[in-house]
């Protein structure tokens, strides 16, 4: 054997070599999946295990300059303590927000509807973090509960009629609890709950979640309503119904506030459902196209009624039982209590469209372009407090209005593209 | 004279009786029959305005000074008050309700009527389809089927009456339908008109013991079905939010349109018998059985144009269940 071929043999060996350390390196790193409806604990789908989450720069890049979301055209605000009070969040779509506060500093955490991953922005700088790797694309909706440790997440399975509902657990050391950007290992938990839950309503103290399911053909078909415990861990079945198409709005320990679904010539109701006593008692009914947001304390219902083509907007008092009618011609959907149940902040349109509603609104068949106004709750004294345009050449039609803890920001969605926006109210109310 | 002498006699009779009643009442701090108290409407629901009305054969209430009470506490006096208007209370929460009169030759009368406002709600479903998420209600179309659902509130000595305990007539439109008519039967279920009739159904809702009963009639309006496109994205989904409207323009390589067939009567989107006519520019595309609703575009890797999207579904075995829609795509490079 010559040295020649010698020399050959040795590089080919040297090749294969690195070759299977590479392959070895790529696979044991792991590809993320989406878990699988198996009915067992989803934690192998879910690769959590990398030792840091990725912090992400405002500029929408990684520390290693990789772009992991579509943020780079956002300015950047880094050090810059002179931030616009209208700022966008994310560029990308997202299913779902979370207002939260550690050390007297606002967060915001969301769900990123093309990976599921769950995001982390802190306001004073925009700094954002990714606190969950595992990848379940096509969220179409998703609430926290749990103060934030836990996140509902739902979506179409492949056939894209049936809805599956996943509750991820996000160990929060793993977020970004202070100014030190580095993160800690998280471990991934998380369950499914029963196929095709029609709709569910995480509760007020978030420990709890009020979810319908039905059964039967149309002809005998019921509905159930059950209560899903995070901590706990279980469920229970505690409403049942000959009727089916209810939407929980609110959920206390004690009641659950049951409100029909809306079409703009069809008289609404909502009732209270006492979990105790299983009776079911009206609140408000006989209001063509209603819709309703309970408020923090649950003494008042702000509440839309469909007129012909158009909208009409009010307060009722459940205690008085007296109604303040409001100027304002938007839906329930585009407005958020304040904890003290005395202010409102709602979005509405500078025009409304003639059309049924609140059908076309949602059929995304008619979008809005809104201001946004603080109500006062007992007056209904109404004044605008931000005009979208004033800030930025894009419409918004705001919707999943959420109001931070310090009672700083406001967190909205903008229905056009699903993309997420913080309003520094305090500032503006200033 | 023996014409005349025999009504006389009737009447002088029936004066003396009458009187001597009313005294008699008069002694006694109480009076039932002198005075008639009735109310409207007939079952008076929660927090409803509700008038009761005094009335007297004997007694010309007119001349009367008329004293209102409502649990006890005194709402309103006067010559002449012969109705009182006030309103409920929540559900089960009895009113006693009780007028005091001064009638000169009766001396105080008293009457007390106790109203226990009812209620009822009539809530109905129609099996027509609505995209999964949505948080409207799903309309009934032509000839689909509607179930129709009553809550009554009636509340008794042991709370709320259950409602599978109570007795149920249903009617729809003029004619009462005795076989879904009963104990217990809560639940009624027809097949609709035709499109823009609107059907008007009616139930009356009674105790079997107390004679507590109310009726109410819901117009059920009958709408057409319509189509409505939306975007899939391959990681985002379901564009729900947004439809496509009239005209849209593409600027992915990709774009899946998945239609809605809103409001038609369908056990599933692809186990159905409704045909899915998917059409551009005229010419007919080949459906896939397994995924009637949705189409996938390509877009032409250069130059520019425009298309005409129309898709027509027409729901077999359904008169009047067909809906066509059209969206201009325009895509460039």
């Amino acid at each position: 054997m010559s040295k020649k071929q010698l020399y050959i043999i040795v590089g080919i060996f040297a090749i294969i070599t690195i070759g299977f350390f590479l392959a070895s390196f790529i696979l044991t790193r792991g590809g993320n999946n989406t878990p699988k409806e198996t009915g067992q604990e989803p934690n192998g789908f879910f690769p959590f295990g990398n030792s840091d989450s990725t912090k992400v720069n405002p500029n929408g890049t990684s520390p290693s300059g990789n772009v992991i979301n579509n943020n780079s055209d956002i300015p950047a605000y880094v050090g810059n303590k002179d931030l616009p009070i209208l700022r966008q969040v994310t560029k990308n779509a997202v299913a779902g927000s979370y207002a939260t506060q550690k050390s007297g500093k606002e967060y915001v955490n969301y769900v990123e509807k093309e990976t599921g991953n769950v995001f982390e922005t802190r306001l004073e700088d925009m700094q954002t973090n990714r606190i969950s790797h595992s990848i379940m694309p096509r969220i179409y909706e998703a609430q926290f509960a749990n103060s934030g440790r836990s996140v509902v997440m739902r979506y179409l399975k492949s056939k894209g009629e049936t809805i599956s509902t996943f509750v991820l657990d996000i160990p929060r050391a793993g977020a970004l609890s202070s100014d030190n950007a580095t993160t800690s290992a998280s471990v991934p938990n998380g369950r499914f709950l029963p196929p095709d839950i029609a709709d569910l309503k995480v509760s007020a103290d978030e420990k709890t979640a009020f979810y319908l399911t039905r059964t039967g053909e149309f002809s005998n078909r019921n509905s159930f309503g059950s209560i899903f415990n995070f901590e706990k861990n279980s469920g229970s079945q505690v409403f049942q119904s000959p009727f089916s198409e209810w939407l929980p709005v609110a959920v206390n320990s004690k009641n659950v506030l049951l409100q029909t679904k809306a079409s703009q010539n069809v008289p609404g109701f909502l009732y209270s459902f006492d979990i105790k006593s299983g009776v079911l008692k009206k609140i408000l009914g006989d209001k063509k196209g209603l819709t309703t947001l309970p408020s923090t304390d649950g003494q008042r219902i702000l509440y839309s009624e469909s007129t012909k083509g158009g909208l009409t907007l009010g307060i009722h008092n459940i205690s008085n039982n007296t109604t303040v009618n409001l100027i304002l011609q938007t839906l329930p959907e585009k407005c958020a209590w304040k904890s003290d149940s005395l202010t409102i902040y709602c979005a509405a349109p500078q025009n409304l469209p003639g059309t049924a509603y609140p059908d076309a609104w949602y059929q995304g068949t008619v979008s809005f372009s809104d201001n946004l106004w603080q109500v006062d709750a007992n007056t209904g004294k109404s004044v605008v407090i931000l005009v979208p345009s004033s800030f930025t050449v894009e419409l918004m039609d705001m919707t999943s209005l959420v109001i931070s803890p310090l009672q700083d920001f406001i967190y909205f969605t903008n229905k056009k593209d699903s993309s997420l926006w913080a309003f520094e109210v305090h500032k503006a109310e200033a | 004279m023996k014409k005349i002498y025999f009504p006389l006699v009737f009447l002088v009779f029936f004066s003396v009786f009458g009187y001597a009643y009313g005294q008699l009442d008069s002694i006694m701090g109480k009076s039932s029959n002198i005075i008639t108290l009735s109310y409207t409407p007939k079952f008076p629901g929660a927090l409803q305005s509700t008038t009761v009305n005094a009335s007297s054969f004997q007694v010309n209430l007119d001349k009367t000074t008329i004293t209102w009470y409502v649990d006890g506490q005194m709402k309103l006096t006067g010559l002449g008050k012969k109705s009182f208007t006030f309103t409920t209370g929540n559900v089960g929460n009895q009113s006693v309700i009780k007028i005091s009169a001064d009638a000169p030759s009766f001396g105080n009368i008293t009457k007390e009527v106790t109203i226990t406002p009812t209620d009822l709600d009539v809530l109905w479903e129609a099996d027509t389809y609505v995209p999964p998420f949505y948080k409207g209600k799903a309309l009934p179309s032509s000839q689909g089927s509607v179930r129709v659902v009553p809550f009554p509130s009636f509340v008794g000595q042991d709370g709320y009456y259950n409602s599978s305990n109570l007795v149920y007539k249903w009617k729809a439109g003029y004619f009462g339908n005795p076989n879904d008519s009963g104990y217990g039967k809560n639940i009624f279920i027809y097949k609709t008109g035709y499109t823009y009739n609107t059907d008007q159904i009616e139930v009356t809702v009674s105790t079997l013991d107390t004679g507590l009963s109310i009726s109410k009639k819901v117009p059920i309006y009958v709408s057409e079905p319509k189509i409505v496109f939306y975007q899939n994205k391959p990681l985002e989904g379901m564009r729900f939010e947004n439809s496509l409207g009239e005209a849209f323009r593409f600027t992915d390589k990709e774009l899946t349109v998945r239609a809605a067939p809103f409001y038609f009567a369908l056990p599933g989107l692809n186990n159905n018998t409704a045909s899915f006519s998917w059409k551009i520019d005229g010419k007919k595309l080949e459906t896939d059985p397994d995924n009637k609703t949705e189409f996938t575009f390509r877009k032409p890797e250069q130059g520019s144009g425009r298309f005409q999207l129309n898709l027509a579904i027409n729901n077999l075995g359904y008169d009047l269940q067909t809906a066509s829609k059209n969206v201009m795509m325009s895509y460039d490079n």
